[in-house]
């Protein structure tokens, strides 16, 4: 009996860090897609409403169609709005992701 | 020993019972991840590839618009060339209906109109204004989610759409050869009962003296498009649709596919689709004047005599070139809730409705 003890405390320290690393990573994974899907909504929202979509917001650039309130006239067949958004996932092992992603309206 | 040697390996069991958990726990959600990542892009492509079509159209409509006005201007400029300054046309020694030199002008205005009308007829036409928005719709689709072009579509084809081929027409009868219909981006009507007259001199008396004032046979020449009250009404319905490269758990699987297997996909056996729909529209721009009565119908639908300027201003107030584009969205009231499947109805897959223009709001 005395060659069982402790056995289940060397399990739940083989078990716990399984656990542990797969929480962390399925943590990780999900804060990169929130991350890309933030920066993706963005950088949607910016190609089509530009300044009027949140203009303090960080890591978002671009052009648009949108300006001044309104849709702009559409001058030319030939036309290219693009817009790029960045976002970071949460740290996670001491390590965050920046998702840069980019909306595009073209013609060419 | 004998109850020991029953319960060596009951760790190893549950630990990989619990791995096993564990995986399928990761797999799904990589998978949930990935799935709902796509399907944001895919809705964000035909969104904003939906919007570069109605783009383009306001733009060609922009440009169409303005051929109008060229032609309104034509017109305007031949009326001030009969006038000829409020002074009668006069050539000595003419006694017939027609002055020479006013009928030279005329004719010379009917050329100018019909090379103004030629330009507009190409501007509109099919080829010229649709199928480049079309291009740009999947140029579009292509810089934001690649390969999904491929899967795009703008319902051009389906009957109602006003991107069909054929459903629209530009309709004129001149007297330049081969008149008559070609596909465009809308239904623009041709007026032809513009009436031109001008005032001159007859030089009927004794000797060719001149014996008095009258007005010429009354002309009517083609001028202006009009069109419907609201057209062209366009709106671009889109439909883009892509398989995902990696292979996804099939929650909801059907062998008969259409059976919303992942975020609205269609799950045929391995081929799990994501579909998103958009529909937007050009909007706040009119082409010409409609065949409403009052001063949209531009006031001069009679042949009455023009040698008093009228009505020439009208047309070219309601000749507003100021199309852009905008998001619309898609009406569900009429299908009696939210049934994301009545979406489906878009691509022309019959699931017991009927195909209804009306569930586009604009």
């Amino acid at each position: 009996m005395r060659l069982r003890r402790g056995q289940s405390a060397v399990e739940t320290m083989m078990v716990v860090p399984i656990v542990a690393l797969t929480i962390m990573s399925l943590y990780y994974l999900w804060s990169v897609i929130f991350a890309s899907e933030n920066a993706h909504i963005r950088a949607r929202e910016y190609v089509l409403h530009g300044d009027a979509y949140l203009p303090d917001a960080d890591g978002v650039t671009g052009d648009s169609p949108f300006s001044a309130g309104n849709y702009q006239r559409a001058d030319s067949t030939s036309f290219h709005f693009e817009a790029s958004a960045t976002d970071q996932s949460l740290g996670v092992f001491g390590h965050s992701d920046d998702i840069e992603t980019k909306a595009v309206i073209t013609s060419r | 020993m004998g109850r020991r040697a029953g319960r060596s390996g009951q760790a190893a069991v549950f630990v990989a019972l619990c791995l096993m958990s564990l995986l399928l726990v990761v797999a799904y959600s990589t998978n949930t991840g990935i799935a709902v990542n796509d399907r944001i892009r895919m809705q964000e492509t035909a969104d904003l590839s939906t919007y570069a079509v109605a783009y383009s159209e306001a733009a060609s409509l922009n440009d169409i618009t303005k051929k109008n006005q060229r032609i309104a201007q034509v017109a305007k400029d031949c009326r001030s060339v009969l006038e000829h300054a409020h002074i009668p046309w006069a050539t000595p020694g003419n006694c017939s209906p027609t002055d020479p030199m006013a009928e030279i002008a005329l004719q010379l205005c009917k050329v100018e109109l019909d090379l103004a009308i030629l330009d507009f007829v190409q501007a509109a036409s099919y080829s010229r204004s649709v199928t480049p928005a079309l291009k740009a719709g999947r140029a579009t689709a292509k810089a934001n989610f690649d390969g999904v072009e491929r899967r795009t579509t703008f319902f051009e084809s389906i009957p109602g759409s006003p991107t069909a081929m054929g459903t629209y027409w530009v309709s004129w009868t001149t007297n330049f050869a081969g008149g008559g219909a070609i596909p465009a981006i809308a239904d623009f009507q041709q007026m032809h009962e513009t009436a031109f007259n001008y005032q001159f001199m007859q030089f009927c008396g004794p000797y060719g003296a001149p014996s008095g004032l009258v007005m010429s046979p009354t002309y009517l020449l083609p001028t202006w498009f009009y069109k419907d009250d609201k057209n062209p009404d366009v709106w671009v319905a889109g439909r883009v649709a892509g398989t995902p490269t990696k292979r996804f758990l099939d929650t909801d699987y059907s062998s008969g596919g259409r059976d919303r297997g992942y975020f609205g996909a269609s799950s045929t056996g391995g081929d799990d689709l994501l579909v998103a729909y958009a529909v937007a529209k050009p909007y706040d721009g009119s082409v010409g004047p409609s065949n409403l009565t009052g001063l949209q119908a531009n006031g001069n639908s009679t042949p009455t005599p023009v040698y008093a300027p009228r009505g020439i201003e009208y047309p070219k107030l309601s000749m507003y070139d100021q199309y852009r584009a905008r998001m619309a969205g898609i009406q569900d009231e009429l299908t009696g809730g939210l049934d994301p499947a009545t979406l489906i109805l878009l691509d022309g897959i019959s699931l017991g409705k009927a195909w209804d223009t009306s569930r586009f709001e604009h």
